[in-house]
Protein backbone atom coordinates (compact mmCIF):
# COMPACT_ATOMS: atom_id res chain seq x y z
CA UNK A 1 0.00 0.00 0.00
CA UNK A 2 2.94 2.03 0.91
CA UNK A 3 4.61 1.40 -2.30
CA UNK A 4 1.14 2.63 -4.25
CA UNK A 5 1.25 5.57 -2.31
CA UNK A 6 4.55 6.62 -2.75
CA UNK A 7 3.90 5.77 -6.34
CA UNK A 8 1.18 8.17 -6.80
CA UNK A 9 2.68 10.86 -4.98
CA UNK A 10 5.85 10.63 -6.81
CA UNK A 11 3.92 11.03 -10.14
CA UNK A 12 1.18 14.08 -9.10
CA UNK A 13 5.00 15.64 -8.02
CA UNK A 14 6.33 15.24 -11.56
CA UNK A 15 2.97 16.76 -12.58
CA UNK A 16 3.29 19.59 -10.65
CA UNK A 17 7.19 19.75 -11.43
CA UNK A 18 6.30 19.70 -15.11
CA UNK A 19 4.25 22.50 -14.90
CA UNK A 20 5.30 24.91 -12.58
CA UNK A 21 9.30 24.04 -11.97
CA UNK A 22 9.79 22.86 -15.32
CA UNK A 23 8.86 26.31 -17.22
CA UNK A 24 11.58 28.28 -14.85
CA UNK A 25 14.74 25.76 -15.52
CA UNK A 26 14.37 26.04 -19.41
CA UNK A 27 17.63 26.75 -21.22
CA UNK A 28 18.20 27.44 -25.04
CA UNK A 29 14.56 26.70 -25.28
CA UNK A 30 14.73 23.27 -24.03
CA UNK A 31 13.44 22.49 -19.92
CA UNK A 32 13.17 18.93 -18.37
CA UNK A 33 10.22 16.78 -19.03
CA UNK A 34 10.02 15.59 -14.88
CA UNK A 35 6.91 13.05 -16.08
CA UNK A 36 8.80 11.19 -18.77
CA UNK A 37 11.95 11.12 -16.27
CA UNK A 38 10.03 9.40 -13.77
CA UNK A 39 8.77 6.72 -16.08
CA UNK A 40 12.45 6.42 -17.00
CA UNK A 41 13.56 6.21 -13.97
CA UNK A 42 10.66 4.01 -12.82
CA UNK A 43 11.12 1.29 -15.41
CA UNK A 44 15.32 1.31 -15.04
CA UNK A 45 15.01 0.80 -11.10
CA UNK A 46 11.67 -0.15 -9.63
CA UNK A 47 9.80 -3.49 -9.66
CA UNK A 48 8.48 -3.81 -13.37
CA UNK A 49 4.85 -4.42 -12.23
CA UNK A 50 5.01 -1.23 -10.38
CA UNK A 51 7.13 0.38 -13.10
CA UNK A 52 4.29 -0.14 -15.88
CA UNK A 53 1.33 0.73 -14.15
CA UNK A 54 3.29 4.19 -12.69
CA UNK A 55 4.00 5.11 -16.21
CA UNK A 56 0.20 4.08 -17.11
CA UNK A 57 -0.50 6.66 -14.69
CA UNK A 58 2.04 8.91 -15.71
CA UNK A 59 1.49 8.71 -19.13
CA UNK A 60 -2.34 9.64 -18.25
CA UNK A 61 -1.34 12.54 -16.54
CA UNK A 62 1.19 13.66 -19.18
CA UNK A 63 -2.20 13.25 -21.67
CA UNK A 64 -4.28 15.01 -19.06
CA UNK A 65 -1.86 18.17 -19.15
CA UNK A 66 -0.93 18.57 -22.40
CA UNK A 67 -3.24 19.70 -25.22
CA UNK A 68 -4.80 17.20 -27.93
CA UNK A 69 -6.27 13.95 -27.33
CA UNK A 70 -5.66 11.91 -24.92
CA UNK A 71 -4.22 8.14 -24.72
CA UNK A 72 -1.49 8.11 -27.15
CA UNK A 73 1.01 8.98 -24.09
CA UNK A 74 -0.41 6.29 -22.27
CA UNK A 75 0.52 3.87 -24.80
CA UNK A 76 3.81 5.59 -25.38
CA UNK A 77 4.87 5.18 -21.98
CA UNK A 78 3.91 1.75 -21.31
CA UNK A 79 5.58 1.01 -24.19
CA UNK A 80 8.38 2.39 -23.50
CA UNK A 81 8.10 0.94 -19.84
CA UNK A 82 8.52 -2.19 -21.21
CA UNK A 83 11.17 -1.77 -23.42
CA UNK A 84 13.35 -0.20 -20.56
CA UNK A 85 12.70 -2.93 -18.40
CA UNK A 86 13.45 -5.40 -21.04
CA UNK A 87 17.13 -3.50 -21.46
CA UNK A 88 17.29 -2.72 -17.69
CA UNK A 89 20.03 -5.93 -16.83
CA UNK A 90 21.99 -4.23 -19.90
CA UNK A 91 22.13 -0.78 -18.65
CA UNK A 92 22.87 -2.13 -14.52
CA UNK A 93 22.91 0.20 -11.72
CA UNK A 94 25.55 2.09 -13.34
CA UNK A 95 24.53 5.72 -12.65
CA UNK A 96 26.27 7.58 -16.14
CA UNK A 97 25.06 4.49 -18.40
CA UNK A 98 21.51 4.54 -16.97
CA UNK A 99 21.54 8.56 -17.56
CA UNK A 100 22.56 7.86 -21.44
CA UNK A 101 19.59 5.34 -21.33
CA UNK A 102 17.25 8.17 -20.67
CA UNK A 103 18.82 10.65 -22.74
CA UNK A 104 18.34 8.23 -25.42
CA UNK A 105 14.78 7.24 -24.47
CA UNK A 106 13.25 10.16 -23.10
CA UNK A 107 14.28 11.67 -27.03
CA UNK A 108 12.96 8.76 -28.87
CA UNK A 109 9.38 8.69 -26.63
CA UNK A 110 9.05 12.93 -27.03
CA UNK A 111 9.96 12.60 -30.15
CA UNK A 112 7.08 9.40 -30.73
CA UNK A 113 4.68 11.63 -28.90
CA UNK A 114 5.33 14.94 -31.16
CA UNK A 115 4.86 12.82 -33.90
CA UNK A 116 2.03 11.21 -33.36
CA UNK A 117 0.32 14.70 -32.31
CA UNK A 118 1.98 16.38 -35.51
CA UNK A 119 0.05 13.95 -37.64
CA UNK A 120 -3.11 14.49 -35.66
CA UNK A 121 -2.84 17.98 -36.31
CA UNK A 122 -2.33 18.98 -32.35
CA UNK A 123 1.07 20.44 -33.22
CA UNK A 124 2.35 21.98 -36.53
CA UNK A 125 6.04 22.39 -35.61
CA UNK A 126 8.74 20.21 -38.67
CA UNK A 127 10.54 17.05 -37.99
CA UNK A 128 13.82 18.70 -37.67
CA UNK A 129 12.47 21.16 -34.87
CA UNK A 130 11.12 18.46 -32.49
CA UNK A 131 13.76 16.08 -33.18
CA UNK A 132 16.23 18.70 -32.01
CA UNK A 133 14.03 19.89 -29.10
CA UNK A 134 13.55 16.18 -28.28
CA UNK A 135 17.57 15.78 -27.65
CA UNK A 136 18.03 18.60 -26.19
CA UNK A 137 14.84 17.45 -23.52
CA UNK A 138 16.05 14.48 -23.55
CA UNK A 139 19.45 15.47 -22.21
CA UNK A 140 18.63 17.70 -19.88
CA UNK A 141 16.44 15.39 -18.14
CA UNK A 142 18.99 12.84 -18.11
CA UNK A 143 21.23 15.03 -16.59
CA UNK A 144 18.72 15.81 -13.66
CA UNK A 145 18.31 11.99 -13.59
CA UNK A 146 21.96 11.47 -12.92
CA UNK A 147 21.56 12.42 -9.30
CA UNK A 148 18.59 10.42 -9.04
CA UNK A 149 20.27 7.44 -10.04
CA UNK A 150 23.43 8.16 -8.00
CA UNK A 151 21.09 7.99 -4.76
CA UNK A 152 18.88 5.08 -5.99
CA UNK A 153 22.36 3.17 -6.44
CA UNK A 154 23.51 4.04 -2.92
CA UNK A 155 20.32 3.11 -1.33
CA UNK A 156 20.35 -0.52 -3.16
CA UNK A 157 23.49 -0.59 -2.11
CA UNK A 158 23.20 -0.17 1.42
CA UNK A 159 20.39 -2.34 1.17
CA UNK A 160 22.60 -5.14 0.13
CA UNK A 161 25.13 -4.31 2.56
CA UNK A 162 22.67 -4.87 5.23
CA UNK A 163 21.48 -8.05 4.06
CA UNK B 1 16.08 -7.61 -30.58
CA UNK B 2 17.64 -11.16 -29.61
CA UNK B 3 18.30 -9.00 -26.25
CA UNK B 4 14.76 -7.98 -25.91
CA UNK B 5 13.23 -11.44 -26.84
CA UNK B 6 15.42 -13.04 -24.39
CA UNK B 7 14.52 -10.35 -22.01
CA UNK B 8 10.87 -11.13 -22.21
CA UNK B 9 10.72 -14.96 -22.57
CA UNK B 10 10.80 -15.09 -18.43
CA UNK B 11 8.31 -12.44 -18.28
CA UNK B 12 5.59 -13.78 -15.84
CA UNK B 13 1.92 -13.87 -18.09
CA UNK B 14 0.75 -11.40 -15.44
CA UNK B 15 2.80 -8.25 -17.39
CA UNK B 16 1.20 -8.92 -20.19
CA UNK B 17 -1.74 -8.74 -19.48
CA UNK B 18 -1.14 -5.44 -17.60
CA UNK B 19 0.45 -3.92 -20.37
CA UNK B 20 -2.43 -5.31 -22.47
CA UNK B 21 -4.85 -3.65 -20.50
CA UNK B 22 -2.98 -0.37 -20.09
CA UNK B 23 -2.91 -0.16 -24.01
CA UNK B 24 -6.63 -0.88 -24.22
CA UNK B 25 -6.82 1.76 -21.76
CA UNK B 26 -5.01 4.40 -24.04
CA UNK B 27 -7.05 2.94 -26.65
CA UNK B 28 -10.26 4.15 -25.56
CA UNK B 29 -8.86 6.96 -24.32
CA UNK B 30 -8.01 7.86 -27.72
CA UNK B 31 -11.70 7.46 -29.07
CA UNK B 32 -13.37 9.27 -25.72
CA UNK B 33 -16.29 11.84 -26.84
CA UNK B 34 -14.17 15.39 -26.90
CA UNK B 35 -16.63 16.70 -24.30
CA UNK B 36 -15.85 13.67 -21.39
CA UNK B 37 -12.00 14.29 -22.59
CA UNK B 38 -12.72 17.82 -21.79
CA UNK B 39 -14.39 17.33 -18.94
CA UNK B 40 -11.31 14.82 -17.41
CA UNK B 41 -8.49 17.50 -18.73
CA UNK B 42 -11.06 20.14 -16.40
CA UNK B 43 -10.62 17.43 -13.37
CA UNK B 44 -6.98 16.58 -13.88
CA UNK B 45 -6.36 20.89 -13.56
CA UNK B 46 -8.30 20.78 -10.22
CA UNK B 47 -6.40 17.88 -8.78
CA UNK B 48 -2.98 19.57 -9.40
CA UNK B 49 -4.28 23.07 -8.41
CA UNK B 50 -3.28 22.58 -5.25
CA UNK B 51 0.42 21.47 -5.78
CA UNK B 52 0.92 23.96 -8.72
CA UNK B 53 -0.19 27.13 -5.87
CA UNK B 54 2.73 25.52 -3.30
CA UNK B 55 5.62 25.05 -5.85
CA UNK B 56 4.67 28.72 -7.07
CA UNK B 57 4.85 29.72 -3.58
CA UNK B 58 8.29 27.63 -3.32
CA UNK B 59 8.99 28.92 -6.71
CA UNK B 60 8.62 32.45 -5.56
CA UNK B 61 10.36 32.23 -2.60
CA UNK B 62 12.91 30.97 -3.61
CA UNK B 63 13.89 33.83 -6.54
CA UNK B 64 13.18 36.05 -3.52
CA UNK B 65 16.02 34.32 -1.75
CA UNK B 66 18.47 34.37 -4.37
CA UNK B 67 17.59 37.96 -5.56
CA UNK B 68 18.02 38.31 -1.67
CA UNK B 69 21.75 36.69 -2.02
CA UNK B 70 22.49 38.37 -4.87
CA UNK B 71 21.79 41.91 -3.63
CA UNK B 72 24.28 40.70 -0.61
CA UNK B 73 26.63 40.28 -2.55
CA UNK B 74 26.49 42.91 -5.07
CA UNK B 75 26.54 45.19 -1.95
CA UNK B 76 29.82 43.10 -0.57
CA UNK B 77 31.60 43.88 -3.87
CA UNK B 78 30.45 47.47 -3.30
CA UNK B 79 31.63 47.69 0.51
CA UNK B 80 34.84 46.07 -0.80
CA UNK B 81 35.11 48.93 -3.37
CA UNK B 82 34.11 51.71 -0.98
CA UNK B 83 36.93 50.38 1.29
CA UNK B 84 39.24 50.43 -0.98
CA UNK B 85 38.39 53.82 -2.12
CA UNK B 86 38.96 55.12 1.67
CA UNK B 87 42.50 53.33 1.68
CA UNK B 88 42.97 55.35 -1.71
CA UNK B 89 41.92 58.34 -0.01
CA UNK B 90 43.91 57.74 3.31
CA UNK B 91 47.34 57.83 1.09
CA UNK B 92 46.67 60.62 -0.73
CA UNK B 93 45.47 62.62 2.72
CA UNK B 94 49.38 61.14 4.27
CA UNK B 95 50.83 62.45 0.63
CA UNK B 96 49.27 65.29 1.42
CA UNK B 97 50.43 66.06 5.07
CA UNK B 98 54.38 65.00 4.06
CA UNK B 99 54.32 67.47 1.66
CA UNK B 100 52.89 69.95 3.33
CA UNK B 101 55.48 69.59 6.01
CA UNK B 102 58.19 69.16 3.38
CA UNK B 103 60.11 66.38 4.24
CA UNK B 104 60.33 62.91 2.85
CA UNK B 105 60.70 60.76 5.63
CA UNK B 106 58.74 57.33 5.05
CA UNK B 107 55.39 56.70 6.40
CA UNK B 108 56.62 54.38 9.04
CA UNK B 109 58.56 57.10 10.48
CA UNK B 110 55.54 59.18 10.81
CA UNK B 111 53.46 56.64 12.24
CA UNK B 112 56.00 56.03 14.95
CA UNK B 113 56.56 59.64 15.68
CA UNK B 114 56.00 60.96 19.07
CA UNK B 115 54.04 63.90 20.08
CA UNK B 116 55.16 67.66 18.77
CA UNK B 117 57.35 69.63 21.55
CA UNK B 118 55.86 72.51 19.88
CA UNK B 119 52.39 72.93 18.94
CA UNK B 120 50.10 75.62 17.49
CA UNK B 121 47.03 76.92 19.67
CA UNK B 122 44.27 78.85 17.83
CA UNK B 123 42.87 81.79 19.64
CA UNK B 124 39.72 82.86 18.79
CA UNK B 125 39.52 86.99 18.50
CA UNK B 126 36.80 89.87 17.96
CA UNK B 127 37.77 92.44 15.90
CA UNK B 128 36.19 96.10 17.57
CA UNK B 129 34.71 98.30 15.56
CA UNK B 130 35.05 102.17 15.60
CA UNK B 131 32.47 102.74 19.30
CA UNK B 132 34.47 99.41 21.13
CA UNK B 133 37.69 100.87 19.95
CA UNK B 134 36.58 104.41 21.53
CA UNK B 135 35.23 103.31 24.93
CA UNK B 136 38.45 101.33 25.43
CA UNK B 137 40.93 104.06 24.73
CA UNK B 138 38.74 106.05 27.24
CA UNK B 139 39.05 103.72 29.86
CA UNK B 140 43.24 103.43 28.92
CA UNK B 141 42.56 99.70 28.13
CA UNK B 142 43.92 100.10 24.70
CA UNK B 143 47.60 100.39 25.65
CA UNK B 144 50.57 99.21 23.63
CA UNK B 145 53.51 97.51 25.15
CA UNK B 146 56.16 99.92 26.86
CA UNK B 147 59.06 99.17 24.06
CA UNK B 148 55.99 100.06 21.31
CA UNK B 149 55.77 103.34 23.01
CA UNK B 150 52.02 103.37 22.44
CA UNK B 151 49.74 105.08 24.93
CA UNK B 152 45.91 105.92 24.91
CA UNK B 153 45.46 108.22 22.23
CA UNK B 154 47.96 107.49 19.82
CA UNK B 155 46.44 104.28 17.92
CA UNK B 156 45.87 105.19 15.01
CA UNK B 157 44.76 102.60 12.38
CA UNK B 158 46.65 102.42 9.16
CA UNK B 159 43.85 101.73 6.45
CA UNK B 160 43.88 97.81 6.21
CA UNK B 161 44.50 96.94 9.89
CA UNK B 162 42.00 95.96 12.14
CA UNK B 163 42.39 95.85 16.54
CA UNK B 164 41.32 92.68 17.75
CA UNK B 165 40.56 92.08 21.60
CA UNK B 166 43.32 89.76 22.59
CA UNK B 167 46.99 90.74 23.03
CA UNK B 168 49.74 90.06 25.69
CA UNK B 169 46.99 88.63 27.98
CA UNK B 170 46.43 85.62 25.55
CA UNK B 171 50.26 86.05 24.76
CA UNK B 172 50.33 87.00 21.41
CA UNK B 173 52.86 88.08 19.75
CA UNK B 174 53.77 90.17 16.52
CA UNK B 175 54.36 88.39 13.38
CA UNK B 176 51.36 85.76 14.35
CA UNK B 177 48.93 84.76 11.67
CA UNK B 178 45.39 85.55 11.41
CA UNK B 179 42.86 83.72 9.56
CA UNK B 180 39.63 83.87 8.60
CA UNK B 181 37.93 80.67 7.50
CA UNK B 182 40.93 78.91 7.69
CA UNK B 183 42.38 81.74 5.21
CA UNK B 184 45.68 84.42 5.69
CA UNK B 185 43.77 87.36 6.47
CA UNK B 186 46.84 89.36 7.67
CA UNK B 187 49.40 89.12 10.38
CA UNK B 188 49.68 90.68 14.10
CA UNK B 189 51.82 93.61 13.95
CA UNK B 190 51.20 95.42 17.06
CA UNK B 191 50.60 94.00 20.83
CA UNK B 192 49.07 95.14 23.61
CA UNK B 193 48.26 94.22 27.22
CA UNK B 194 44.32 93.51 26.19
CA UNK B 195 44.15 93.83 22.16
CA UNK B 196 46.43 93.71 19.35
CA UNK B 197 46.73 95.35 15.84
CA UNK B 198 46.23 92.76 12.76
CA UNK B 199 47.55 93.81 9.14
CA UNK B 200 45.65 92.61 6.66
CA UNK B 201 47.65 90.58 3.85
CA UNK B 202 47.31 93.58 0.87
CA UNK B 203 47.39 96.32 3.25
CA UNK B 204 51.01 98.32 2.63
CA UNK B 205 53.76 97.06 4.58
CA UNK B 206 53.37 93.94 5.10
CA UNK B 207 55.53 91.33 4.11
CA UNK B 208 55.61 87.66 4.52
CA UNK B 209 57.23 84.71 2.91
CA UNK B 210 55.26 82.38 0.92
CA UNK B 211 55.49 79.17 -1.67
CA UNK B 212 54.12 78.85 -4.18
CA UNK B 213 52.84 75.62 -5.76
CA UNK B 214 51.21 73.85 -8.67
CA UNK B 215 48.77 71.58 -8.12
CA UNK B 216 49.00 68.12 -9.71
CA UNK B 217 46.08 65.80 -9.85
CA UNK B 218 44.96 67.27 -6.46
CA UNK B 219 48.27 66.84 -4.90
CA UNK B 220 50.27 70.71 -4.09
CA UNK B 221 53.63 70.41 -5.78
CA UNK B 222 55.91 73.22 -4.74
CA UNK B 223 57.01 75.41 -7.22
CA UNK B 224 59.52 78.50 -5.51
CA UNK B 225 59.28 80.45 -2.73
CA UNK B 226 58.94 84.16 -2.52
CA UNK B 227 58.32 87.21 -1.08
CA UNK B 228 54.61 88.79 -0.44
CA UNK B 229 54.10 91.92 -0.48
CA UNK B 230 51.17 94.34 0.78
CA UNK B 231 50.70 97.07 -1.74
CA UNK B 232 47.34 98.58 -0.35
CA UNK B 233 45.66 97.61 -3.64
CA UNK B 234 43.25 94.57 -3.59
CA UNK B 235 45.79 91.88 -5.01
CA UNK B 236 49.46 91.80 -3.59
CA UNK B 237 53.25 91.49 -4.99
CA UNK B 238 55.39 89.14 -4.79
CA UNK B 239 59.27 89.26 -5.12
CA UNK B 240 62.11 87.62 -5.36
CA UNK B 241 60.79 84.44 -7.16
CA UNK B 242 63.59 82.92 -9.42
CA UNK B 243 62.77 83.39 -13.12
CA UNK B 244 63.65 79.54 -13.34
CA UNK B 245 60.51 78.63 -11.42
CA UNK B 246 57.52 77.87 -13.87
CA UNK B 247 54.77 79.69 -12.83
CA UNK B 248 51.60 80.02 -14.11
CA UNK B 249 48.33 82.08 -13.68
CA UNK B 250 46.23 79.86 -10.86
CA UNK B 251 48.80 78.47 -9.05
CA UNK B 252 48.29 78.31 -5.29
CA UNK B 253 49.93 80.42 -3.14
CA UNK B 254 50.74 79.07 0.71
CA UNK B 255 52.46 79.85 3.45
CA UNK B 256 56.11 79.07 3.61
CA UNK B 257 56.48 78.87 7.40
CA UNK B 258 59.04 76.18 9.06
CA UNK B 259 58.15 72.62 7.99
CA UNK B 260 57.04 71.27 11.36
CA UNK B 261 54.74 74.06 12.24
CA UNK B 262 51.05 73.84 11.41
CA UNK B 263 51.38 77.05 9.68
CA UNK B 264 52.97 76.05 6.86
CA UNK B 265 50.48 75.39 3.89
CA UNK B 266 48.04 77.82 4.73
CA UNK B 267 46.68 79.58 1.48
CA UNK B 268 46.99 82.91 1.06
CA UNK B 269 45.35 83.38 -2.27
CA UNK B 270 46.09 82.36 -6.34
CA UNK B 271 47.87 84.10 -8.86
CA UNK B 272 46.09 86.60 -10.83
CA UNK B 273 48.91 87.53 -13.35
CA UNK B 274 52.73 86.47 -13.28
CA UNK B 275 55.20 88.88 -15.57
CA UNK B 276 58.70 87.73 -16.51
CA UNK B 277 60.93 90.67 -18.45
CA UNK B 278 63.21 89.40 -20.72
CA UNK B 279 66.90 89.12 -18.57
CA UNK B 280 64.98 89.39 -15.83
CA UNK B 281 66.19 87.31 -12.45
CA UNK B 282 62.93 87.63 -10.94
CA UNK B 283 59.18 87.35 -11.73
CA UNK B 284 56.68 89.63 -11.74
CA UNK B 285 54.04 88.47 -9.93
CA UNK B 286 50.53 89.77 -8.46
CA UNK B 287 48.41 87.85 -6.38
CA UNK B 288 44.67 87.54 -5.39
CA UNK B 289 43.86 86.84 -1.46
CA UNK B 290 41.84 84.18 -0.85
CA UNK B 291 39.95 86.09 1.51
CA UNK B 292 37.16 88.92 0.19
CA UNK B 293 37.42 92.15 1.00
CA UNK B 294 34.88 92.31 3.82
CA UNK B 295 36.07 93.66 7.33
CA UNK B 296 36.00 90.19 9.82
CA UNK B 297 33.88 90.16 12.52
CA UNK B 298 36.30 87.79 14.34
CA UNK B 299 39.84 86.58 13.45
CA UNK B 300 42.11 83.44 14.42
CA UNK B 301 45.01 84.04 15.63
CA UNK B 302 47.47 81.00 14.88
CA UNK B 303 49.39 80.70 18.20
CA UNK B 304 52.95 78.31 19.01
CA UNK B 305 53.06 76.17 22.42
CA UNK B 306 54.97 74.29 24.15
CA UNK B 307 53.16 70.83 24.25
CA UNK B 308 51.90 69.74 27.49
CA UNK B 309 51.51 66.08 26.55
CA UNK B 310 55.27 66.20 25.60
CA UNK B 311 56.28 67.78 28.98
CA UNK B 312 53.77 65.51 31.31
CA UNK B 313 55.63 62.39 29.43
CA UNK B 314 59.52 63.83 30.26
CA UNK B 315 58.59 64.89 33.82
CA UNK B 316 58.48 61.74 35.69
CA UNK B 317 61.95 60.71 34.66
Amino acid sequence: MAKWLLMMTGIYVAAVLDSVVAPALEIGGASPDFLVLAVVVGSLCVHESYALTAAGLAGAMLDLCAPGRIGFGVAVCVISSVALAAVRGLVGRRPLIQSLATWIAIAVMLSVLTAVRSVLGNTSLPPASYLTASLACGLYSAVIGLPCYSILSRVDRLRAAAY
Amino acid sequence: MTTFSRAWSGRPKRQLRLLACWLALALTLAFLPEQLERRLKDHARLLLAPGQSVARAALASWRRSWRAWNYRSDSAAELAQLREQVRRLDEQNLALRLVASGSDFDRSAEVEQPPALIETRAIEARVLGEQPRTLLERLAIVTAKESTELSVGSLALEGGSVLIDQGDNASLTASQLALLGGRVWGKVVEVGPQTAVVRRLNAAGYRSLVRIVHEVDGLPRPLAQGVLEGTGAADCRIRMVDATAPISTGDLVVSAEEPDTHTSMLVYGRIARAELEPGAAHWQIWMTPAVDDRSPATLTVLQPAVNGERLAQREPE
